[in-house]
């Protein structure tokens, strides 16, 4: 187990080595240079190139790489060149807000998309399953920001219960949390009815129904289990994603998270910024999968973890 | 359905009711003592040497030597209560007030603005807008401790109405901007009503009031601290959200209200006040590109878009039509030139279609699209991506399939759009400027900067440097005549309008009145809660 766990963190740093690799490429072949941003439009071309040398962007491209990694692997993400401030110090501040959020809204949208999965499963073909699909499919078309302006008008303007915007705490987070958590229960309930109608007509569930077990323990325990595989995979994917930041509905509500930014970086071609913000989701990502396949182990001890 | 499942389910619903009971006590204090104001820009620093943005979150905790009045737009004393420009114009000469001094109590004085403008001229501080204190600056000079002079190879005539008067010269304390050199704008200091606390980026930035303030302008009618404790500015990039907030009495002050809301928030009580903007929106060509390089084809494209009905359905009503230069808000401003302009580029689709058809434009194919030698009059207009500039792109592209010239809109990120400018990458752009002073245009048309419209004239060029260093007055806006008259002959661009700023301002607030001249300054001074 240990060996494993050695292995597959020592297999991410290629992977990590990769995605900083392609990022710094990107950014660098995308039209729009820091310069331009900080210069404004009427600067001279020789202010350009001038100040383009003294934050060494005209260095040639693979001694600009390795001058980031070289920093990089202490720690040090260097400084935004649009607002002088640490990188790591902007990551750190925006993080708490967007994992809080990630966690609730993956724990909500597991909670009610397994529910409302496993009754359209065993009732299946029935009322319940037609009303959990069509929850389901709402979830899943909705546009977010349309949904995040419903909620705050509604909860938050019309009947006051929750903050309309900004973070203030375990409050500000709820609406947003609902935003997400509709938008990710969609699609977790309806793998987890598919993957639990398969499991539903195995033989194995017919001898357990044949040998006399109760209902509950043929759904909760022979069934659920079985059918657990894809539900976590997505769940582990739907996470993934939530870390880096829901730009949207960090947007809508205010929230000073991880995508806005990662945004507003992107838009003012913030480079050590951009880097810093994509090296770390990188890395949560890379981490989320681990554990994501830790959880096969203990779902499924047929696979064995090696 | 199995029991413990439903016990499962129970608990969610327990949780999420006691969830709901817990959080409903969110809401204001009591005793209001912060104002608080809804931005949708998070500044890029607070450090106003070091960005090409200010605006109030980044200029209210700061001083500068000179003020704009609010009605009458005259350069009033700030931190110089008097100046004097040389008479070779070389020189000007600032008496500083007594006994102002910064947040952290060092004092103000000729050493300050020393100091401050000297850090401004240092490759280190990479300054983008040390073209404010003026391309020629030579030194600056303590001439005793409460006057301070700065010495110029070329005369300077537009330093009050532009540097002096903005943020970008805003006075800082000396000894601590030695200490932080570029750390600076992560914990400001000045001599404003406010002082900097805390800003969390994408959240807010909170100020305090300043106990010792006692130095406020002369359109103020309370020289001392505010009336208030604390200001806080909400980065609120949504502008429903926004207004939502306002409304609901979380937002004391919005800064540009969506056109669509303005009518609703006034029937519901809330004070509404507007200011020009200090510049125009418009539609540049780029005139090293063919067709754009044919006078014919710039002035039946200028000919073909009706800037009322723009004002009329993308900003419902707030703004005006401009087709000269400059907007009646910037000094140099001449209305003979706005109706020469007028007249010649008035809408008129007709006399458009005759002047095509005239240089030899046909539509052979009947495609509805004009050629000439074989080619259409097709091409891009790049927007950004903004509702309202959506809009406009929207009316334009229908304008112009009228007079049979077909326009593809490409909606561009900001910086891929300065990039394409830099390189002449783009056919025609939707853009805009704002300033206090008509050397914009010289910003704007001067080889070697002109990248909107790539327009470029030698004899623009002199024109301008003369407008630049001409000491005279009356000289210059003549020579500022001369300059809109070249851009009114040539047509690079098509102005369209400048817009009204709109401010939404909660009814329990007192006093509160918006600056006409520079709507980006926040006046708080006599603001009551």
């Amino acid at each position: 187990m240990l060996k494993y766990l050695i292995r597959r963190i020592i297999s991410a740093i290629p992977v990590l080595l990769g995605v900083s690799v392609i990022v710094f490429l990107m950014i660098h072949l995308i039209p729009g240079d820091p310069v331009q941003h900080i210069l404004g439009e009427f600067a001279s071309p020789e202010r350009v190139t001038e100040l383009r040398n003294q934050l060494g962007l005209n260095d040639p491209l693979p001694i600009q790489y390795f001058k980031f990694l070289g920093k990089a692997i202490k720690g040090d993400l260097g400084r935004s060149l649009i607002s002088n401030a640490p990188v790591v110090d902007e990551i750190t501040r925006a993080f708490p807000v967007t994992i809080q959020l990630a966690i609730y809204s993956i724990i909500v949208s597991s909670v009610i998309g397994l529910v409302a999965g496993i009754i359209a499963a065993v009732r299946h073909n029935t009322f319940w399953d037609q009303l959990a699909m069509i929850g389901a499919l709402f979830g899943i078309s909705t546009p977010s920001f349309w949904l995040a302006l419903i909620f705050m008008m509604v909860f938050a303007y019309n009947l006051g219960w929750f903050p309309i915007s900004g973070y203030s705490g375990l409050a500000s987070l709820v609406l947003p949390t609902a935003v997400l958590a509709a938008l990710s229960a969609g699609s977790i309930a309806r793998i987890t009815r598919s993957s639990m109608l398969e499991v539903l007509g195995q033989d194995y569930i017919r001898t357990a129904r044949a040998k006399g077990l109760d209902e509950e323990t043929v759904v909760m325990k022979h069934s659920l289990k079985n059918a657990m595989i894809p539900v976590v995979t997505l769940v582990g994917l739907q996470f993934g994603a939530l870390l880096a930041g829901a730009i949207i509905t960090e947007t809508v509500f205010a929230l000073p998270g991880i995508g806005r930014l990662a945004v507003q970086a992107i838009t003012t071609r913030d480079f050590p910024m951009i880097q810093g913000v994509t090296l770390f989701v990188a890395t949560l990502f890379v981490l989320t999968n681990l554990i994501v396949d830790l959880m096969y182990g203990i779902i499924d001890p047929r696979i064995r973890l090696q | 359905m199995s029991k413990r499942l439903w016990i499962i389910v129970g608990l969610v619903v327990v949780v999420a009711l006691a969830g709901f009971a817990s959080l409903k006590f969110f809401g204001g204090s009591d005793e209001k003592d912060t104002l608080t104001v809804a931005i949708i820009r998070d500044p890029d620093t607070l450090d106003t040497q070091r960005t090409t943005w200010v605006d109030a979150a980044n200029d209210i905790m700061y001083d500068t030597l000179v003020r704009q009045d609010l009605n009458t737009g005259e350069i009033i004393p700030g931190l110089a209560t008097s100046w004097k420009l040389s008479d070779d114009g070389l020189t000007w000469t600032f008496q500083l007030r007594k006994g102002v001094t910064f947040h952290n109590g060092e004092p103000f004085n000729a050493h300050a603005v020393k100091a401050t403008f000297d850090r401004m001229r240092d490759p280190k501080t990479a300054s983008p807008v040390t073209y404010m204190l003026g391309d020629f600056i030579e030194s600056i000079e303590v001439v005793d401790e409460y006057t301070v002079n700065l010495n110029y190879s070329k005369p300077f005539p537009s330093l009050l109405n532009s540097g002096a008067s903005t943020g970008f010269l805003a006075i800082y304390p000396p000894k601590y901007l030695a200490e932080k050199g570029n750390d600076f704008g992560l914990h400001p200091i000045g001599t404003g009503p406010v002082k900097f606390v805390e800003h969390v980026r994408g959240s807010h930035i909170l100020y305090e009031r300043f106990e010792d303030y006692a130095w406020a302008p002369d359109y103020a009618q309370n020289k001392g601290p505010l009336n208030f404790k604390y200001l806080e500015m909400r980065i609120i990039p949504d502008e429903s959200t926004a207004v939502m907030e306002l409304e609901r009495g979380n937002v004391d002050l919005l800064y540009s209200v969506p056109p669509q809301d303005v009518e609703r928030l006034a029937q519901k009580g809330f004070q509404i006040t507007k200011a020009p903007a200090n510049g125009i929106t418009y539609w540049g060509f780029n005139v090293k590109k063919w067709p754009f390089t044919e006078k014919a084809v710039r002035t039946a494209l200028a000919k073909a878009v009706d800037r009322e009905e723009i004002v009329e359905y993308a900003l419902e009503g707030l703004g005006e039509p401009n087709y000269g230069p400059l907007p009646s808000s910037i000094w140099g401003y001449s209305e003979e030139i706005e109706a020469r302009a007028k007249q010649l580029y008035g809408y008129d689709p007709e006399g458009a279609k005759a002047i095509l058809a005239a240089d030899g434009w046909v539509d052979t194919d009947g495609d509805g699209v004009v050629e000439k030698d074989g080619k259409p009059l097709e091409f891009k207009l790049w927007v950004r991506n903004f509702p309202v500039e959506q809009r406009i792109s929207q009316i334009i592209q229908s304008s112009a399939a009228k007079i049979g010239a077909k326009v593809n809109i490409e909606i561009v990120e900001d910086a891929a759009y300065r990039s394409g400018m830099a390189n002449g990458a783009q056919d025609t752009i939707l853009w805009e400027y704002g300033w206090f002073d008509p050397e914009i245009l010289g910003n704007m048309f001067k080889t070697g900067v002109s990248t909107r419209t790539w327009y470029s004239s030698p004899e623009l060029d002199e024109l301008i440097d003369a407008g630049a260093t001409e000491v005279d007055r009356e000289k210059r806006k003549q020579i500022y005549y001369d300059i809109q008259n070249n851009l009114v002959d040539f047509a690079p661009w098509v102005p369209l309008y400048f817009k009204q700023n709109v401010f939404a301002v909660n009814p329990e607030v007192k006093n509160f009145e918006m600056h006409q001249y520079r709507w980006e300054q926040l006046v708080l001074n006599d603001v009551m809660l």
